[in-house]
């Protein structure tokens, strides 16, 4: 059978297209068909604090929606690096902070470097993950297990031994400072901005109670204290 | 059946250390297989006590173990805070300090933003993907399974711009060979422990592979050293090519033939000799009629065959892994040509990057360089317009076509992007009203439930303040 060509631009007119890709598709592609990215959760949640808001049904609602899911948008995405960054770079032995910080863009400008503190720590600070640590410790014993030179009198079986009590103590930091980074999320979006505003709520309408004692509430409302979930 | 070697290969590819010796064989025949004992002892609270808690001593391993999984992927530590961060906390708080109804409120509110947040867009894009294996919209029978993210194959079309202008790259196997050098030799690692000057007299490379490492692992990728897996590379237009020769595609390309003939003759009341300007006709829907049903099969053979590729791929892709972990990490930039990482890439995932290397050169630049006909890759000189047009051109005549709509005439990186138009944003912006359209239904749900359009965790709190 004869075989046929498949269809490409024809040769004489050149059209040249696509040669870089579409914003949109650089910040929300997938990075494995499937799963949904960082980018795409944050646009999708955006939006829906936005409907939020849109949707509240009283200025007590859109305050608590305002608080809870800004504060919660905020807390969901950089609660943990913020909190990883902060611990390794702030309490962390400096000995072992080496092992575990890289420092990138250092020659920014300072206004630059401020905003990715608070919005974007891993511009500035990228901590080393534990797996890392381990095919490193891995790689360094391998390194100088082959090293002719340091074969001699126990140099390099000294060293294999200090490499691993440095980066176990690495990694059993690394591991601490994760979950440490989790709770802090835990706590933030969980407790602490519920708690905030069911009290704020109270007080708002504590005030209202207090300024207009007679008519505070509004009629509609009176039937919902015989509803049997709040006996 | 599985073999005994195979089950030992795939057992220490998964956990190596879990396998304290291997059997030997007793009268000719493999003794049963027994579970490994793990080198961490599985009672918890036991080791907890005996133990004590410490570095590498009782939970420790486990603890350690969970939080590298949840680090691992961000999406993972996503879903994770939100679970344990928003749905559970927040109900029972709302539960406690509200009530029934805002605790029910919140807790629909918090699922249906963990499903829609985190895992929705993902659903409808695989669906979409899914769509894309049919001929209909996907003409030019591209696998969307084997993925290359926008920012890696934008990355990845520069390093081919970049290396087809070198002057010493004149041939099409050059090419290949230097993309490859290329890509893996621009992998660096994110960690900074290369750069430590107590250590850095182990890492000659820095926190990079060297050109000798990436020149035998670009060698592995093309086939041109052995891996002891016959997986490596493909070039799928030749194993098309080779294909619709067989009997059964060229059969059915006839019979698509005869039946066109048959409905033609039909329409023509029956003739069984058609006149000379019939046959004229006859001869131009002849062509049409083979072409079409010849392109049918070859996307048919092609999906078939990149889904079967992409089965065996998994031994290779191992290998490679193992090979690059040596001397790289599993964090790591593509860095560009003036050796900065490329801004947005970000940092990606050794495997990953070892992965969208191969389909990129399956999918891509082997499809752009192969002999349209033969699907042959020779080593002839490369003819830099042509891989361009192959590549970037843009086909279609309206403004639709050219800008939204995947067309048959499009370069490759053209109908890939386009393509994910509807394979990503079509599914985000999806997921955006399904999302804002769920706050909608809890307000309704409650209305229902209170009899009027009231904010009930006000309600709760005016209730107990009465």
């Amino acid at each position: 059978m004869k075989l046929m060509a498949p269809h490409f631009p024809p040769a004489n007119q050149p059209r040249f297209g696509y040669t870089a890709a579409p914003f949109a598709l650089k910040i929300l592609d997938f990075h494995t068909l499937g799963a949904s990215t960082v980018a795409q959760n944050k646009l999708i949640y955006a939006a829906v604090i936005a409907s939020r808001l849109w949707k509240s049904r009283s200025w007590n609602e859109v305050r608590e929606n305002a608080s809870r899911d800004v504060l919660g948008w905020y807390s969901w995405f950089m609660g943990s690096p913020l909190m990883q960054t902060a611990l390794v770079c702030g309490l962390v032995s400096p000995k072992i902070r080496d092992l575990m910080v890289t420092r990138l863009n250092q020659d920014a400008p300072i206004i630059k470097k401020l905003g990715w503190t608070f919005l974007n720590p891993s511009k500035l600070w990228l901590i080393t993950s534990d797996v890392q640590l381990h095919q490193r410790k891995e790689q360094m014993i391998r390194a100088i297990q082959r090293h002719p030179g340091l074969q001699k009198n126990g140099v390099g079986q000294k060293m294999i031994s200090q490499i691993e009590k440095r980066f176990n103590k690495a990694i059993f930091n690394r591991s601490l400072v994760s979950f440490a980074g989790l709770m802090f999320t835990f706590l933030m979006l969980g407790v602490g901005i519920n708690l905030i505003n069911i009290a704020l709520t109270k007080s708002a309408l504590r005030k209202k109670q207090h300024s207009n004692p007679q008519n505070s509430f509004p009629p509609s409302f009176s039937g919902y204290s015989k509803q049997p979930y709040y006996g | 059946m599985i073999s005994h070697q195979t089950l030992q290969y795939t057992l220490s590819l998964r956990n190596a250390q879990l396998i304290r010796q291997l059997p030997e064989k007793k009268h000719g025949k493999w003794p049963r297989f027994q579970a490994a004992t793990p080198i961490v002892s599985p009672s918890l609270l036991g080791s907890l006590f005996r133990q004590g808690v410490g570095a590498n001593h009782g939970i420790m391993p486990y603890f350690q173990n969970a939080m590298s999984a949840i680090e691992s992927d961000p999406i993972k530590g996503l879903i994770i805070s939100d679970v344990g961060g928003m749905v559970l906390p927040r109900t029972a708080i709302e539960a406690a300090k509200r009530g029934a109804v805002p605790a029910r409120e919140t807790f629909f509110r918090e699922v249906t933003g963990t499903i829609t947040n985190t895992f929705l867009a993902g659903w409808l894009g695989f669906i979409a993907a899914t769509a894309f294996l049919l001929k209909r919209v996907n003409a030019k029978a591209m696998n969307f399974r084997a993925w290359i993210d926008s920012e890696t194959l934008n990355s990845f079309g520069d390093i081919v711009k970049e290396v087809a202008r070198r002057p010493d790259v004149k041939t099409v196997e050059s090419l290949r060979e230097e993309f490859l050098k290329t890509v893996f030799s621009r992998l660096e690692s994110t960690d900074n422990i290369p750069n430590l000057k107590e250590y850095r007299f182990l890492f000659p490379n820095g926190g990079r592979m060297g050109e000798r490492n990436a020149q035998r692992l670009a060698a592995q990728y093309l086939g041109r050293e052995s891996t002891g897996f016959p997986q490596r590379v493909f070039n799928v237009e030749k194993r098309v090519a080779d294909k619709i020769r067989l009997p059964q595609y060229c059969e059915a390309i006839d019979e698509a033939v005869k039946a066109a003939y048959k409905r033609f003759a039909g329409l023509r009341g029956g003739a069984q000799s058609l006149s000379n300007l019939q046959s004229q006709l006859w001869q131009k829907t002849a062509f049409k009629v083979k072409r079409e049903a010849f392109e049918k099969q070859k996307h048919f053979i092609r999906m078939l065959e990149t889904q079967r590729i992409q089965k065996e791929e998994k031994f290779f892709l191992d290998r490679a892994y193992r090979y690059a972990k040596g001397v790289l990490t599993d964090q790591l930039f593509l860095v560009g040509p003036d050796q900065k990482p490329i801004a947005g890439m970000g940092v990606r995932n050794l495997q990953e990057l070892l992965r969208k290397t191969k389909y990129f050169m399956e999918e891509y630049l082997n499809r752009a360089l192969a002999d349209p006909i033969t699907g042959e890759i020779s080593n002839k000189t490369l003819d830099k317009g042509l891989l361009h047009r192959r590549l970037f051109a843009k086909g279609g005549k309206t403004w639709f076509q050219k800008n939204v709509l995947p067309h048959v005439d499009d370069g490759l990186f053209s109908f890939a992007y386009k393509s994910k138009y509807f394979i990503v944003l079509l599914p985000v912006v999806l997921t955006v009203g399904l999302g804002c359209t769920m706050v909608v239904v809890n307000n309704w749900l409650t209305r229902r439930k209170l009899g009027n359009d009231s904010f009930p965790g006000e309600l709760a709190l005016m209730d107990k303040m009465r």
